[in-house]
């Protein structure tokens, strides 16, 4: 699908196509949504990366999700009440939709967030001739990163599994595939990058908007050291190299990393199509917006995985016991003492 | 290469520190041998690494190499200033290689005048996604000198104790430790693991809720007022110092005193506008804060536009 959306926007850069309703209505969303964060200000100074506002607008975003999802689909008004009732072919792109703009226990945005809103796009959008779907994809995603810089600006959100200066982005990848695409057929060649003339008269397109605002960001060092990798692909070729490599890179970078993936959600209509092998299997299982326990139990009342362990903590076998401080009463759960310290000794250990 | 002496010739050492101190990363071969030769300083320092006053205490550089050499400009050079820094020397920045070898080169040619304690980044899996890896095979084509440093990370010890009353770590407590004596029983010749007490000491933050939490980065936990007054009763102390959490002025106070954070990368990953600070802590432990700005820049990196092999 990817594919056929960067070979759409590579054909039909300048596509005027009939506007679709739906993506008329999923721009208006998300600009609403943008507009919506201007009623989540940040009251607080940062004490960590993240603004704990985030989740006071993503709570306001999971309220509203149906009324949405409805006015996206249906064209139900943006007025209408919440409804606590989603019919069930919205349950899933609620999920997809959810996880489109950051983690709000995390307080962080990565490409896994952009790849869960292309697999909401995928989902709701209707089958379109490849012009009409460049201007989709453009308009769409125009207004998608929009919100979710203004996300990223407004509550400082931390950039996900960041490679630090070495990645490509700290936040996105489809960003440049797309606009990179959109520049195939132009006279333009990737070291027009360097050029700050060149640079405003095409800041509309995905790719260039985006090294605007990085070299907005980041004023004070230069653009080689902050970003290295969107340095070196100054000295690429062709545009045509740069979006046949970038296709490559997000592949590689985002659909294979199972840090990124782990987080999708899957169903009926974007389904699992693997079979996960037992030591990899998650013992809870997510049903609907609720974590259950193989007993049926709920775990969490919250949308989100509980926290606890290491990210990066992937498998890898049951979790180790973590003894307790005596006075860590608050924790302490009936019947269930903990035995003495068990360490080991550092062979220098007197 | 040409063949350098060992590194145990103070000379080596001067010579490496020359080429340190102006950004110049040292050749393969030569980080090798100052691996190794930091390694066996590093093993003969206790889990919880008593150190004397005075000593300036630092937080987080994460590759900021710049900033840790205006650092130095500010709270005065080494030797003459004792340092004792709390971790995260890479990742995120650009200069990962060049900030981390100039510390471990201190501590070998300073051992008992700049202390290096272990960070939640000074690991092989988060260097592997935060940049360091990278970093070494952009800037040495192999990934050896990220092997040398990470077998090295194992080394370094988890916390300080300046005389006998300021408690340094880079993240936080545990609930597996309520005292001094559980931390220096920990065997930490490992990689950081993913729970239990050694991943909290670096990995926990302090939080304005009582008691224990679970902690929204998905390891260490969040500890109230209440952890911190009881953890510094019992155990003597009169503070933790600690860095892993940024600060908008460089530093911070929480838990009425009982705790403070440090954080010395200013702009952090050159966006977040924040102040960094350091903390002097004379002989009779009184405490002064020098905060400091992103260094003026001269020139940019000398860096190759070759692309990335998805490009190639």
């Amino acid at each position: 699908m990817v594919e056929r959306i960067t070979e759409a926007l590579t054909m039909f850069p300048t596509a005027d196509a009939d506007p679709n309703p739906i993506v008329e209505r999923t721009v208006t969303v998300l600009k609403t949504l943008q507009k919506s964060v201007e009623d989540f200000p940040v009251t607080s100074r940062p004490v960590r990366f993240g603004s704990p506002q985030f989740r006071e607008w993503h709570t306001h975003l999971s309220d509203n999700i149906s009324t949405y999802l409805s006015h996206i689909t249906s064209n139900a008004p943006l007025t209408s009440p919440p409804s606590s009732e989603l019919p069930s072919s919205h349950l899933e792109l609620r999920s997809h939709l959810l996880i489109s703009f950051g983690h709000p226990t995390r307080l962080d945005y990565g490409t896994g967030h952009e790849l869960s809103f292309l697999i909401f796009l995928i989902l709701v959008l209707p089958p379109l001739s490849p012009p009409q779907l460049s201007s989709a994809i453009n308009d769409i995603f125009s207004a998608y990163y929009g919100l979710t810089q203004t996300l990223q600006l407004t509550y400082n959100l931390e950039p996900a599994g960041s490679h630090g200066v070495w990645g490509l982005d700290d936040y996105y990848c489809l960003s440049y595939l797309f606009g990179s695409s959109l520049l195939c057929s132009t006279t333009s060649s990737p070291s027009d990058v360097l050029s700050e003339s060149w640079r405003e008269d095409n800041t509309s397109n995905l790719y260039v908007g985006r090294i605007r605002f990085v070299m907005e960001l980041k004023s004070r060092a230069p653009f080689c050291e902050h970003s290295p990798m969107l340095h070196s692909l100054t000295g690429v070729e062709s545009w045509e190299k740069v979006r046949g490599g970038m296709l490559k890179l997000w592949k590689g970078e985002v659909l294979d990393k199972f840090v990124v993936v782990q987080h999708l959600v899957f169903g009926e209509t974007f389904k699992c199509t693997w079979h996960v092998e037992e030591q990899f299997r998650i013992k809870d299982n997510f049903v609907g917006d609720k974590f259950i326990n193989r007993e049926g139990g709920e775990i969490s009342g919250s949308f989100f995985p509980p926290a606890g362990r290491a990210p990066w903590a992937v498998g890898g076998g049951p979790p180790v016991p973590v003894t307790r401080a005596p006075w860590a009463d608050e924790r302490k759960e009936e019947g269930k003492e903990e035995g003495g310290f068990e360490q080991t000794k550092a062979p220098w250990a007197k | 290469m040409a063949q350098e002496p060992p590194a145990s010739h103070y000379s080596t050492l001067e010579c490496w520190l020359g080429k340190l101190t102006t950004g110049t990363p040292l050749l393969e071969a030569e980080v090798k041998q100052l691996v190794a030769k930091a390694r066996e300083v590093l093993i003969n320092e206790s889990n919880v690494q008593p150190v004397a006053g005075p000593v300036t205490v630092c937080g987080d550089v994460h590759g900021q190499w710049h900033d840790l050499i205006e650092l130095y400009r500010i709270g005065g050079s080494a030797p003459d200033t004792n340092y004792l820094f709390m971790g995260d020397y890479v990742d995120r920045g650009y200069y990962s290689v060049e900030t981390v070898t100039l510390l471990v080169a201190l501590k070998v040619r300073y051992p008992d005048r700049i202390f290096i304690l272990r960070g939640n980044h000074e690991s092989r899996q988060i260097t592997q996604v935060y940049g360091f890896y990278d970093e070494c095979l952009r800037k040495y084509g192999t990934a050896n000198v990220w092997k040398y440093f990470t077998d090295l990370f194992d080394y370094l010890p988890l916390t300080a104790l300046v005389d006998n009353q300021i408690f340094s770590l880079h993240g936080g407590l545990s609930p597996s430790v309520d005292t001094l004596d559980h931390i220096r029983q920990l065997d930490r010749v490992q990689e950081v693991p993913h729970e239990g007490p050694m991943c909290d000491l670096l990995w926990s933050d302090p939080d304005d809720r009582q008691g224990w939490g679970i902690s929204p980065r998905g390891a260490g936990y969040t500890f109230g007022q209440d952890i911190s007054e009881q953890f510094n009763q019992k155990n003597g102390l009169t503070l933790v110092a600690r860095a892993h959490q940024l600060v908008m002025d460089g530093y911070n106070w929480s838990h009425e005193m009982n705790v403070v954070t440090i954080f010395s990368a200013p702009n952090y990953c050159y966006r977040c506008g924040n102040q960094a600070a350091i903390m002097e802590v004379d002989e009779h432990l009184q405490k002064t804060f020098l905060q400091f700005d992103p260094a003026p820049r001269r020139g940019e990196p000398h860096v190759s536009r070759r692309s990335p092999d998805y490009f190639l």
